[in-house]
């Protein structure tokens, strides 16, 4: 029993020193690409896209099944953006939003209902503003069926070379769609079939008709604390991800994917969550049949903002939905390699990925492990799990504080009471939103395991 | 798996060791002093981020100040720039980024005697020594600068400092290189930007159009000459060109070229 217990510690230490180790790297990656990426940003004229007739026209889809206060508000905010070549495409299946949407924009019939490349519930009616100024503003009013439906009717309309599927709940940054279209024509030896931006916490931040006028901190400790989580997320990996292999995972991100080959594999698909990152992974795996060298981009900059739940219940949410499409794009990416010979660098980047996503897991059981242990036998090996924890904890603020320091580029907090908050915030992370991430990942295994 | 099995045991008798103790305090401690260096350089760039607020503060109302000289034509122009040289100032690279910032921003929006006291005052103040110096660094992003900076204040005797970049192995320096030669040359710097064999990204070629769609009538490039290059590039800037000006001209030319030669790069420009 003992030989086994201390053959469970080797395996936990040297899983734990691993992922230290590749956090480290990928964060030096990171950091590495977004001073490339800001450094070459500052020069760039991105009035040139307002102009230029090579531009891609990009088409936003966003299915509406709730209404809400600020509907019309949420609605401008996307009618607003700085980009010429753009189209609005909302995806209704309620009569009363319809009703609102048809007095608030001046919506009539329109005539133009396309035949449908990709199979969804049936359109009743497409309407288009009588307005000049909305002539960007298309709404669909179709037979419910569930969001993949929504989006594949908006797909199967849309005029736009690229798309991009999001929700009334995040607000779009005013240049957005120039930042996404940029790096697609900066590309010329791969075909990029996909741009993912940052979507960061807006909480505490103030706005002001869809523009962020100053950057602060929430009140709200919980939503602090999501705020950096994201924060390492997006600044230590992402980029790094993007640099290493075009198998990106996907959470936290805005992403602007090509029509032809959204048109190519059929669409979106019926699945739980995780829209975006089942249709760019159907891509790859086609484009990959066709023998062609699918890229995904990710660029640093904040493309969305979102509110983030300052309720602990509804963050238990939708941190299981996080777990879950985590688990299922490793599954889904693991069997397409093997499948297709892939070669071993997407394997291995993938591997990690799952590796260190899941790694408050690891270090979790391994906590659990060595808790029992020490329960039932004494504490022979008490210091496995003293170490592991402290080790857990300090590598965690150590992020964590990479991660500020690297959001200096972008946004700085310099008054007492931002640093008070950002302290605790960092202090409290990783014994408050571990925990739950613990949980909802242990969950999603569970559920996988079930399924 | 000799070799394995003893790294295996090594890392055993570690576990099971004194040795464990201080191995994990070891790399406690390196944590910690990682976490106490990124607190620090935080904290650094915290307080240059401050420090660079206040002296942006400082030196903007100064610069606004030699802007009005500059654009007080009563003032003589060399007065103006030695009294910037002698500024307390002027030893600090901040201060002299801000004000060639600020001339080459006025300089843009301007024409006529106030745009040449500009740009007599970028010459005579020393201010275009250091976006020489930006031109001849090993940085890309400081040539780019430098380039740029010359073409904004139109220092055309730097044409062939910049012409010795039209080759650079950086793609950004290259069509920064590009656009500053068209900029100062116009419709005379066709014959040293339109041979290249490199492939060009739809990004250049929306900026080279969109350069040339700015310039003055009498810049107009000649269009047979571009529609009959050897370069894709340059013939689709040409194309893209004579369907903007709507110059029906070159009709049958175009339909022609639409249908062969170019008609399979205009397809990779295809999204």
């Amino acid at each position: 029993m003992e030989n086994f217990i201390s053959q469970l510690s080797l395996i936990i230490i040297s899983l734990a020193i691993i992922i230290l180790v590749f956090k480290l790297l990928l964060a030096l990656i990171s950091i590495s690409e977004i001073n490339k990426n800001l450094k070459s940003n500052t020069l760039v004229n991105y009035d040139i896209l307002l102009s230029s007739s090579l531009a891609p026209q990009i088409s936003l889809l966003i299915p509406i099944s709730n209404d809400s206060a600020s509907l019309i508000e949420d609605i401008n905010t996307f009618l607003c953006l700085n980009y010429s070549k753009y189209e609005v495409i909302l995806i209704t299946d309620d009569g009363a939003i319809l009703k609102k949407l048809v007095s608030a924009f001046f919506l009539d019939l329109s005539s133009n209902i396309s035949t449908q490349s990709i199979k969804t519930a049936k359109i009743k009616n497409i309407y288009k503003s009588k307005l000049l100024s909305l002539s960007k503003l298309i709404v669909i009013d179709k037979k419910s069926n569930g969001k993949f439906d929504a989006l594949n009717a908006g797909l199967n309309i849309c005029k736009g070379d690229y798309i991009i599927s999001t929700n009334l709940n995040s607000l779009l940054v005013y240049d957005s769609l120039l930042k996404l279209s940029k790096p697609i024509m900066d590309e010329i030896d791969y075909k990029v079939i996909a741009v993912s931006g940052s979507k960061r916490v807006l909480n505490g931040n103030q706005i002001k008709r869809g523009l962020i006028k100053k950057i602060d901190l929430s009140n709200s400790l919980l939503s602090n604390i999501q705020m950096l989580n994201s924060l390492k997320e997006l600044l230590l990996r992402k980029m790094a991800w993007s640099k290493l292999t075009s198998f990106l995972p996907l959470q936290h991100s805005i992403n602007l994917i090509s029509k032809a080959d959204a048109m190519l594999v059929g669409g979106y698909s019926k699945v739980i969550l995780g829209e975006d990152l089942d249709l760019i992974f159907k891509i790859q795996r086609q484009l990959k049949i066709n023998g062609q060298k699918p890229k995904v981009l990710a660029i640093p900059d904040a493309i969305c903002w979102f509110r983030a739940s300052e309720n602990l219940h509804k963050l238990i949410k939708q941190k299981s939905k996080l777990a879950n499409t985590s688990i299922n794009g490793f599954f889904k990416y693991i069997k397409m390699f093997v499948q297709q010979n892939y070669n071993i660098i997407p394997i291995l980047s993938t591997f990690f990925w799952f590796l260190l996503d899941y790694s408050y897991l690891w270090i979790g059981i391994s906590t659990i492990v060595a808790s029992v242990y020490l329960l039932c036998t004494g504490l022979i090996y008490s210091k496995v799990l003293v170490f592991l924890l402290m080790i857990a904890y300090i590598s965690s603020i150590f992020f964590t504080l990479l991660a500020i320091l690297i959001e200096t580029k972008f946004n700085v907090y310099l008054n007492k009471n931002q640093t008070k908050k950002l302290l605790q915030a960092i202090l409290i992370e990783p014994i408050y939103l571990k925990p739950i991430i613990l949980y909802t990942q242990l969950s999603a295994i569970f559920k996988k395991k079930a399924s | 798996m000799n070799f394995i099995q003893v790294i295996k045991g090594e890392v055993m008798n570690i576990i099971t060791s004194e040795r464990f103790e201080e191995l994990m305090i070891i790399v406690i401690i390196i944590l910690l002093i990682a976490i106490l260096i990124v607190s620090i350089l935080y904290l650094l760039k915290i307080s240059s981020i401050i420090d660079e607020g206040k002296k942006n503060d400082i030196y903007e109302g100064i610069v606004d100040a030699y802007l009005n000289d500059i654009e007080t034509c009563t003032i003589k122009i060399e007065q103006v720039a030695i009294n910037f040289i002698e500024s307390p100032h002027f030893r600090d690279p901040l201060f002299r980024e801000l004000m060639t910032k600020e001339l080459i921003n006025t300089h843009h929006y301007l024409t006529g005697l106030i745009k040449n006291r500009l740009q007599t005052f970028y010459f005579s103040s020393g201010l275009v020594n250091d976006s020489y110096l930006k031109l001849k660094s090993n940085d890309w992003h400081l040539q780019c600068k430098g380039i740029n900076e010359f073409s904004e204040m139109d220092a055309i005797s730097y044409y062939d400092d910049i012409l010795s970049l039209r080759f650079n192995k950086n793609s950004q320096v290259r069509l920064q290189a590009v656009l500053s030669l068209i900029k100062l040359k116009g419709k005379n710097a066709y014959k040293d930007v339109s041979n290249f064999d490199y492939n060009v990204n739809r990004w250049a070629i929306a900026n080279v159009i969109e350069l040339i769609k700015d310039l003055p009538d009498n810049q107009i490039f000649d269009y047979n000459l571009m529609l009959n290059s050897n370069n894709d590039a340059v013939k689709i800037i040409g194309i893209s060109l004579i369907e903007h000006f709507k110059l029906k001209t070159y009709e049958d030319e175009l339909n022609t070229l639409k249908s062969d030669s170019v008609s399979s790069t205009m397809l990779k420009l295809q999204y």
